[in-house]
């Protein structure tokens, strides 16, 4: 709304500030003055009127009353009288109970006055009669506003609240959430966030921001995976991960995924691992999927899925199994043995049933056992030289009691009966 | 005196290529933010990006014929069978939209907790908007709430410029309060923070409106407080010198890996 200098001072007497002056203290006190543009010999004050405040601007009314306000001034062509006035009852102490700062009743009544207020005490009381035309002033908290706006925000001196020393409580989803990018960026994954919008998915926009836009995601792995086709223009190893809101049929869900450009599957299976571990989630598994390679679930519960090169989790599900407590398991004072052994099986087999019959075989004295070599190294099942038939697992086993050193003997005889539980299966060959 | 018999080593040759992983710099500008305002006692909280008009606009005190609901402001979701799967929804009858602020946050967690509140709620928003190197279809904000018996618009002040200055790590930040109007503060005032000798719009505020307390099943003159919002986007954009906001957005390692 434009409003002409000259014609603001033709209401008063007494000279107004210059006309930057003028509209700072609008700024300040009533509304925004966005510019100020010399018009010939006149200025043209450019004024952002609030939305509740419309009406009351409509002739300028408004304006002129909260000049005479901030500036103490009478306006010398009187104003119409409202045909109506609302009363609205407030206080006196209540003005510094809402604002932290005392106003003396004397300029409380001054303020409200030059507004165009009728004003009356009796006892604690102010009843202020409101012009019709302030449709914005309904409540005692509104009076407050009027006042304090006029009287100078800036002579409210900032107060530290009081209040109990409580540590406020601690929000999981978040917490975990912090500690998830940080395992992640540990690892070498760069956060990006992605756009919410997609083109295809479960929930559609009415009114979505373009036509590839119209959906919300419902996943992040395709975002991700966009990512690493733009970056790949300019970088080489490209590690990327997102946390954040994903859109299927059945709601709203947290997610994480994650993107590693030359990782293959085992990779990326080893960082879902010290992910899910570092987050404290226990007994997690995994196991074929139609088409991804792998599924990751917990009590046969499905929280995540491991593609070739990228992962992604249900992290509303991360955040339900994440636990922070760790206790402690004394270190043996005594020596560990190590043994090893490696066992030819055919190209299909799973690493994970090899290691069943090892554990449970082996007994408590071994305490771990550790893959440390695959031969002809494969990917995906796929084997490097495709003339192989078998290939060959090689384990260490890490023996340890709490009670004692351990004997070869004693570990001998562990091994005797491994070996031969190894044997019992007629595909398997213990590797001599 | 070197030892001659030390194995040569060229601590001028470059070391091993090594590469952490960065956080993106909204989440460390949020993280930030949340350390300061816990550390006063302020509880973060959370809620849906896919909210209800109701948690979204009416608890607010945000009028029916309000331009923010209009179409060319807030992102509208067309509605089948699927609204009534979403589990969280309180007012089935009502239309989802995407949250256009996290102020709705602060109804829900009013809803389940007892006085005194002191929470901030950071997390993405929408609001249809054509995009430039300021404004953005999605972006994060932080809003704060404070409520008890006695909290004023001096203690808002003491609040939010103790958070910028610790935020920037600036102790000259100063800042000022000016006239405005949001629906659901009253008194309702713009923020300005003073930096480097500029006055920058920084935050929305105001004392929390009598109505919104009351839609909560609070009584208004009991309990009182304060309500804050500010765009994290925009903290981060001054924080570290940020031209354009679509940069956050981009995904483009050669931005991200500079945080």
């Amino acid at each position: 709304m434009k409003i002409n200098y000259s014609w603001l001072q033709s209401h008063f007497d007494e000279k107004l500030p210059a006309p930057e002056k003028l509209a700072e203290l609008l700024t300040m006190h009533s509304q925004e003055v966005e510019s100020v543009d010399k018009k010939g010999d006149d200025y043209e004050l450019n004024a952002k009127i609030l939305p509740n405040r419309a009406y009351d601007y409509i002739d300028y009314r408004g304006l002129i009353r909260d000049i005479a306000a901030i500036l103490k001034l009478d306006a010398k062509i009187s104003l119409p009288e409202p045909k109506e006035r609302e009363i609205i009852f407030i206080q006196e102490s209540d003005f510094e109970k809402i604002l932290g700062v005392k106003i003396s009743e004397k300029e409380i009544t001054d303020i409200l006055s030059r507004l165009g207020m009728e004003i009356s005490k009796k006892g604690e009381i102010f009843s202020v009669g409101v012009p019709s035309e302030r449709l914005d002033l309904k409540i005692k908290e509104d009076i407050a506003e009027e006042v304090a706006r006029i009287y100078g925000y800036e002579k409210i001196k900032e107060k530290s609240p009081e209040g109990l020393l409580v540590p406020p409580k601690r929000n999981d989803a978040l917490f975990f959430a912090f500690a998830a990018r940080n395992i992640m960026a540990g690892l070498g994954f760069s956060e990006v966030y992605n756009y919410s919008f997609v083109k295809n998915g479960d929930w559609e926009l009415q009114n979505p921001p373009s036509k590839d836009k119209k959906f919300l995601r419902t996943n992040l792995t395709s975002g991700l995976e966009t990512n690493v086709k733009e970056n790949s223009k300019h970088l080489k190893n490209i590690k990327i991960f997102e946390l954040g809101k994903i859109f299927p049929k059945s709601g709203e869900r947290l997610a994480l995924g994650a993107v590693s450009n030359k990782a293959d599957f085992y990779e990326m299976k080893g960082v879902a691992d010290e992910l899910l571990n570092g987050l404290g989630v226990d007994d997690f598994f995994y196991k074929d999927h139609d088409n991804k390679v792998a599924e990751v679930q917990v009590d046969d519960k499905v929280i995540g899925h491991i593609d070739t090169n990228s992962f992604e989790f249900d992290f509303d599900e991360l955040v339900r199994l994440a636990d922070e407590s760790v206790e402690y398991e004394p270190v043996s004072k005594y020596p560990a043995i190590v043994r090893d052994i490696a066992v030819f099986v055919p190209l299909n087999e799973k690493v994970e049933n090899v290691l069943d019959v090892i554990e449970n075989t082996a007994g408590k004295l071994l305490i771990d056992t550790d893959l440390f070599d695959i031969y002809p190294h494969t990917s995906n099942g796929v084997g490097v030289y495709e003339n192989e038939e078998r290939k060959s697992l090689a384990f260490h086993l890490i023996f340890q009691s709490p009670e004692k050193t351990l004997t070869d003997g004693e570990i001998n005889a562990v091994m005797q009966k491994v070996f031969e539980a190894i044997e019992a299966n007629e595909d398997w060959e213990v590797r001599k | 005196m070197t030892d001659k018999r030390k194995k040569f080593i060229d601590v001028t040759a470059p070391g091993k290529k090594m590469e952490r992983g960065h956080l993106h710099p909204l989440t460390q500008a949020m993280d930030k933010a949340g350390d300061i305002f816990q550390s006063m006692g302020f509880e973060v909280a959370d809620g849906p990006e896919l909210e209800t008009e109701y948690y979204n606009f009416d608890a607010l005190n945000i009028p029916a014929d309000h331009p923010a609901r209009a179409m060319q402001d807030t992102f509208w979701l067309r509605q089948n069978e699927l609204k009534s799967q979403i589990s969280n929804l309180k007012n089935n009858e009502k239309k989802l939209l995407l949250r256009t602020h996290t102020s709705s946050v602060q109804i829900r967690y009013m809803e389940r907790n007892q006085p005194p509140f002191r929470i901030i709620s950071p997390g993405r928003v929408f609001r249809m908007e054509a995009t430039d190197a300021t404004h953005e279809t999605q972006f994060y904000q932080i809003e704060g709430l404070m409520v008890d018996r006695k909290t004023n618009l001096a203690n808002l002040k003491a609040v939010i410029k103790i958070f910028l200055q610790r935020f920037f790590d600036d102790d000259n930040i100063d800042i000022r309060f000016r006239a405005s109007y949001f629906p659901f503060v009253e008194p309702g005032v713009e923020v300005d923070m003073k930096f480097k000798g500029k006055w920058l719009e920084i935050a929305g505020a105001g004392m929390v409106h009598p109505k919104i307390l009351d839609n909560v099943k609070l009584n208004p003159n009991e309990w009182q407080g304060f309500a804050f919002g500010m765009s994290v986007d925009r903290l981060a954009m001054i924080k570290y010198k940020i031209d354009d906001i679509r940069l956050f957005y981009s995904s483009d390692l050669r931005f991200l890996k500079q945080f």
